[in-house]
């Protein structure tokens, strides 16, 4: 199967194809099986990384937001034409200024333990957001606990102290949750009459209204969840699993054996191509590659010699080889074309970035202040997070390239925490670092946040890339101003196209998604390149009547 | 023995666990790396990691983190864990018995099939006994852990379909008393859930036995054949004693104290081994839990099962002292010469 770059779009649109063909076979095979038949259906994950919390709002791994994105509902949904869609607000509207935002409710909701969902559980649910200020609260710094209301049960307000062109779109990461249900299970806390805020009860307990709820929580080795049956926010279809299981292991190679014994039903993304490859040669497998909104970069810092002149990063740019990462190393991915994925910006003009060229990288080299002498008298530092087999053969390719061009490149394995501490100052930060980000929610401004002055000092972008453009904050600012699309996505383009000239990192590639699991997962959704959205389970489909699924599910 | 052999060797223990607790606070406070930015994730502003820095007491001075950290062991806090964003001591209270359970199951293993082989070496020295168990015993000693655990994942699991691929368990299990799955279901008399534990215990408990198996071995071999050399045996035989009494009932028994201080330190070994295959296995266990502290720079988390390891082997170190005089009686501790 071929699994680079070039066929990515083809095979992620006939992937989408095959799957819309399956999901309306699973329909009719759905339609002909007896409700018994769709009893006791689990889809079962081999997942990799440990789901640590049951929180939204400390929510951080990819495994920790499937979870949540199961288990809690937010107000709008993701949709590929309109941005965002109804979901539990059956309407809204914004304030002409863009501050006041008001969304109405939908009335005929309930939580998993059957009590309604109201304005009140939303209102506490942002307060409880803020207030615990986890990963998830990052997304709605233009409020304050007490800037959200509830009118009547139907009704909230959101007031913003300052409009912000994201607010809607991050709010299909807001969590709603069970307002009465945390309050009866408070344990001390800092946070006076609402003592730990249910922090200590969430943690480990379903307090959502979304279509599966908890069964099992066992952490570090399973997490199961079971249909809530009157979800009323997508009608049930019998082919649906009945259960989904996460079961934590930690080793890639285990999951490849424990897929090929029929353990589990769909590996984790992460496996490795040899894996990948290996069961895709099976029937039967399949195997399906959905181009995603993730972004891999090779942070620069702009702030220390040489990567201070742009023709050196322009240099390095040029010596980025795309093309190798992307077969030998990632084993699919798409372009970037500028600083964010093509996809987020659908109506730019395409930006020319820098391809694969090292007569051109030399020429850049030769056209920047430093000697020849000097760039190869100072080191450049790429930085991998240790143990990250994928992130190493990244960084040992930049660095072959960097030095067939005269710079003096050297790889470091390094700890996460320990890249992250280093970030915070220019002078400590390494010179380059393979860095990437999944976009939650189909925003540019959380790419391009990267390029704003206002996060120097930070772990993450634009801490350890240091890199300053009046023109470039300015239209920023401009998109963030304005609540008209059009106005935004041509400051947010125009933006893009600086960056790119400017060079302060490389784009190195954008992710294609692959997923391994067995033929009898009949179908599932396409995420529209926004992580998280296609792994609502309750649009899963299984085939009953297969063998191979009666043969794994005795 | 003496209760005062006895005393001192707890006020050492206790010396030894202050000293320990000093070392590794120091360390992971001095290290590099910021525990909150990795906590948090990617997007975190100043004013989250300053709040939790806040809430995590990293803003105190070191003295007084420390004493708050020892003031918080007496009442069984050892602080938030930010891999696991739990108690410190909740994690290791959670995850210790399923690392002691896979520790005595492989010692079991290690001990009941390496001192019998070790003891069939000796006597058929030079035989095809000996020369098998030494060619198992470079095997063992040889092959890497993880490698052996996939092996027998592929063998045994996906091949032949005998054994499951990971985990502990695979069935609802009774309620917890000792945490050791296996012994929990015998005393609920539960025999489902016993074999299912069983069976989920074999592999990882044989890749971790291996290497012990094949040390203990080969040094019960040799303390046997230095037996051999006295004269002691050659009497027994000549007495017409048989020969299975005189091999395993005297000369293994006084062959047997130097192994049994090999075990002692084989322990600590296979706590660190340990990480390997609770990796391998998807086993849910402190070793495993310890990796991704020190990945994690979760520095409550490192402290703590640094503690409860060396905890674990002074206790153990001691238990083996007590175990001399027992197994060799002319050993008599805390006695004047």
């Amino acid at each position: 199967m071929d699994l680079t770059g070039s066929s990515v779009l083809k095979q992620a649109i006939r992937g989408m194809r095959s799957s819309a063909l399956a999901l309306a076979c699973a329909g009719l095979l759905a339609a002909s099986m007896s409700h018994a038949e769709a009893k006791d259906m689990k889809l079962r994950w081999g997942v990799g990384m440990e789901v640590s919390t049951l929180d939204p709002v400390y929510q951080t791994n990819n495994w920790e937001l499937a979870t949540g994105y199961n288990l809690y509902d937010s107000l709008v949904w993701p949709d590929a034409q309109a941005g965002v869609k109804p979901w539990v607000a059956e309407s809204w509207s914004a304030s002409e200024d863009g501050k006041t935002w008001t969304f109405k409710l939908r009335s005929d909701l309930t939580f998993h333990d059957g009590s309604p969902l109201t304005a009140d559980d939303v209102v506490f649910s942002m307060q409880r957001l803020l207030t615990l200020n986890g990963p998830g609260a990052t997304s709605f710094r233009s409020l304050t606990p007490g800037s959200v209301s509830a009118p009547d049960a139907q009704t909230v307000v959101f007031t913003l102290d300052k409009p912000s062109a994201s607010f809607l779109q991050a709010l299909v990461t807001f969590k709603i949750v069970n307002k009465a249900l945390i309050l009866a299970n408070l344990e001390d806390g800092p946070h006076g009459g609402m003592k730990d805020f249910g922090a200590a009860f969430v943690r480990t307990n379903d307090a959502g209204s979304g279509p599966f709820q908890l069964k099992t929580y066992s952490q570090g080795e399973l997490v199961v969840l079971d249909r809530f049956e009157a979800y009323k926010l997508t009608p049930w279809d019998a082919a649906a699993p009945t259960s989904v299981e996460f079961q934590i292991t930690p080793e890639m190679a285990t999951i490849g054996t424990k897929l090929r014994a029929g353990e589990i039903d769909v590996g984790d993304w992460s496996l490795p191509i040899s894996v990948q490859r290996n069961v895709a040669t099976d029937p039967r497998f399949n195997l399906r590659q959905d181009p995603m909104n993730t972004a891999w970069y090779l942070i620069m810092n702009n702030a220390r010699a040489p990567l201070d002149d742009v023709n050196v990063r322009r240099a390095v740019a040029s010596a980025h080889d795309e093309g190798t990462l992307i077969r030998n190393i990632t084993g699919a991915g798409g372009p970037m074309g500028g600083p964010v994925p093509t996809a987020m910006l659908p109506n730019c003009e395409p930006i020319a970035g820098y391809d694969f060229n090292l007569d051109k990288a030399r020429d850049y080299l030769a056209a920047s202040k430093y000697s020849a002498d000097e760039l190869k008298s100072r080191p450049l530092k790429v930085a991998a997070v240790a143990g990250s087999e994928r992130f190493n053969n990244i960084a040992l390719l930049t660095a072959s390239n960097l030095k067939k061009i005269g710079l003096n490149a050297e790889v470091q394995a390094v700890r996460w925490a320990d890249i992250t501490a280093a970030q915070t100052k220019p002078e400590t930060a390494f010179d380059l670092v393979v860095f990437y980000d999944p976009a939650k929610y189909n925003d540019p401004m959380l790419f391009l946040s990267y390029y704003r002055k206002a996060g120097w000092g930070d772990p993450y972008p634009p801490g350890g890339m240091y890199y300053d453009n009046p023109k470039v904050t300015a239209l920023i600012d401009a998109a963030q101003m304005s609540t008209d699309v059009a106005v935004q996505q041509k400051s947010y383009c125009e933006a893009a196209h600086l960056i790119t000239d400017d060079s302060p990192s490389v784009f190195s590639h954008s992710e294609v998604r692959t997923t391994t699991y067995w033929n009898y997962v009949a179908a599932f959704p396409d995420g529209g390149g926004t992580m998280f959205y296609d792994m609502r389970f309750e649009n899963w489909r299984l085939d009953a009547a297969s063998e191979d699924l009666k043969r794994n599910q005795p | 023995m003496r209760m005062s052999y006895l005393l001192s060797r707890l006020v050492q223990m206790l010396v030894v666990l202050a000293g320990v607790s000093v070392l590794v606070f120091v360390l992971t406070r001095v290290l590099p790396g910021d525990p909150v930015a990795a906590a948090l994730g990617d997007r975190a502003t100043p004013e989250q990691m300053a709040q939790l820095r806040v809430e995590m007491g990293f803003d105190l001075p070191l003295w007084q983190q420390y004493g708050n950290f020892v003031g918080g062991l007496f009442s069984g806090d050892m602080g938030m864990s930010f891999v696991e964003k739990r108690d410190v001591s909740v994690v290791i209270a959670e995850r210790l018995p399923a690392t002691l359970e896979l520790i005595f199951a492989a010692l079991l293993i290690a001990i009941a099939v390496g001192v019998p082989l070790g003891v069939l070496a000796a006597v058929y020295r030079n035989g095809i006994v000996d020369q098998s168990s030494r060619a198992v015993a470079l095997l063992g000693v040889s092959f890497p852990q993880f490698w052996v655990g996939i092996m027998l994942q592929l063998g045994l699991g996906l091949w032949l379909a005998l054994l499951p691929i990971t985990g502990r368990s695979s069935v609802p299990m009774p309620e917890s008393i000792t945490g050791f799955l296996t012994i929990d279901s015998l005393i609920a008399l539960d025999f489902t859930a016993f074999r299912n534990a069983l069976m989920h215990l074999i592999c990882p408990a044989l890749v971790l036995a291996a290497g012990p198996l094949a040390t203990i071995m080969r040094m019960v071999r040799a303390n046997m054949i230095d037996e051999f050399e006295k004269p002691y045996p050659e009497l027994a035989r000549a007495l017409g004693m048989h020969p299975f009494i005189i091999n395993f009932k005297y000369v293994l028994r006084n062959a047997f104290t130097p192994t049994l201080t090999l075990i002692g330190f084989l322990i600590p070994i296979m706590i660190g081994s340990s990480f390997v295959v609770e990796k391998v296995f998807a086993w849910p266990g402190l070793a495993r839990y310890g990796a991704d502290a020190i990945m994690g720079n979760d520095l409550n988390g490192v402290i703590g099962i640094t503690l409860v390891i060396c905890l674990f082997v002074v206790v153990l170190n001691l238990v083996v002292d007590l175990l001399y005089p027992i197994i060799d009686p002319r050993i008599r501790l805390g006695a004047e010469r």
